[in-house]
């Protein structure tokens, strides 16, 4: 049984395509949880799995307003907790109400607000490789219907069987 | 040349490995939401029952809309997954180019109209000598009096068959504004229920085409083909 997908991306396009594919798995309610350092590719990652949601057009950084919603095939919520300085600050912004309901959720600087969020949840983690290009992308979920979608996704990128 | 065919436009996933020759095997399944699941089952399936595998294929060839959001974004989301770092092709084909590929047999025009949700009707016109089809107009969703209004505009002088199932909600009103009287000359048929449904094999048989002819698509920025909702939908829906 595979508990989760790691690969290693050799480039930020291919971190893109990583996020279109995995952004054709998500149905609506699903979040994504991102985490990595700055400049480790949450945001091209996010911009991947916008884009196979089908958002459109420019999809600036939600840093200076924390989340952008947009209307893709399915509505979807892009938010950036980087400026955010305690857990306590996002209930404020409501993201509770955010999260869930009809909505793809896909959380940059996640790891800041772990506490709060439910473990029906993607955890995406991007970790610098060996090559200034290279980045170890791990994705994985403790709920266990996610985790069938996931082990699928890996067959995908593995070549199935093997 | 070998390729995977993956058609999921609609209700129905179909899978299909496709050679000059023709089809090597398809398998087709009810998705209703399952297609990622049952998606990579029905892939080894056909790749077992045509007698090989993803190292042999030149690469795959999927429907790319219009049609179901969800369809179409799973079924582009497999084939990037199985094309991702094997140098596999990647091909595009549009879905309604699918269907009237199928009644290539027909002389005349052929009108794939399929059903867009929301009071509309997807389609394009294309025209067939009997064997070789070429589209004549873009890709459009339309209300069913601005397609009729189309269809009578390019369509004359020869027979011409509409397919697809928007023909099941809007046949009514597609027969009587082209029917007897309203312009329509020669006439225009309905093609059989049988035939409305894109399928895997043309799917197959078209990217075979464009795969000679080095129309591949770049996995990185390849999108399905939507086709927008109308401005007024589209205000609403963005608010």
């Amino acid at each position: 049984m595979i508990h989760l997908v790691k690969v290693l991306s050799r480039s930020p396009e291919e971190t893109s395509e990583l996020g279109k594919i995995m952004g054709g798995i998500l149905t609506g309610g699903d979040i994504v949880a991102l985490s990595g350092t700055l400049g480790a590719g949450k945001s091209v990652i996010a911009r991947g799995i916008l884009r196979a949601l089908g958002v459109e057009g420019d999809i600036p950084s939600p840093s200076f307003v924390l989340v952008a919603q947009y209307e893709g095939g399915v509505p979807v919520n892009h938010i950036d907790l980087y400026r955010l300085t305690s857990p306590d600050e996002a209930l404020g912004l409501g993201l509770e109400d955010l999260l869930g309901g009809d909505s793809v959720s896909v959380m940059e600087w996640a790891d800041k607000i772990e506490s709060l969020l439910p473990e029906a949840r993607y955890d995406i983690l991007l970790e610098q490789g060996r090559g200034p290009d290279d980045r170890f992308i791990t994705i994985k979920s403790a709920d266990p219907g996610l985790r069938k979608r996931l082990m699928i996704m890996g067959k995908l990128l593995e070549g199935f069987g093997r | 040349m070998r390729l995977l065919a993956i058609e999921s436009s609609g209700k129905v996933g179909e899978f299909a490995v496709v050679a000059e020759g023709g089809v090597l095997s398809e398998s087709t399944v009810d998705v209703a939401g399952r297609l990622l699941e049952k998606g990579i089952a029905m892939v080894e399936e056909v790749l077992g029952r045509a007698g090989t595998s993803l190292g042999e294929l030149d690469g795959v060839a999927v429907s790319m809309g219009p049609g179901s959001f969800t369809g179409l974004r799973v079924g582009l989301a497999i084939a990037k997954g199985i094309c991702f770092r094997r140098e596999l092709a990647l091909i595009g084909v549009p879905t309604l180019d699918a269907i009237a590929q199928a009644r290539s047999a027909h002389t005349g025009f052929i009108v794939p109209v399929m059903d867009a949700r929301r009071g509309e009707i997807y389609l394009s016109i294309y025209r067939s000598d009997g064997s070789v089809v070429s589209r004549l107009a873009d890709y459009l969703a339309l209300k069913p009096d601005a397609a009729i209004e189309m269809i009578l505009g390019e369509c004359g002088g020869s027979p011409t068959v509409l397919v697809g199932d928007a023909i099941t909600p809007y046949g009514d009103v597609l027969a009587s504004g082209l029917g007897p009287g309203a312009g329509c000359v020669p006439g225009f048929e309905f093609a059989p229920e049988e035939a409305w449904r894109v399928r895997a094999r043309v799917v197959g048989q078209i990217g075979l085409a464009l795969l000679g002819e080095g129309k591949v698509l770049d996995p990185a920025t390849a999108e399905p083909m939507y086709i927008r909702p109308s401005e007024a939908e589209r205000k609403a829906g963005r608010g």
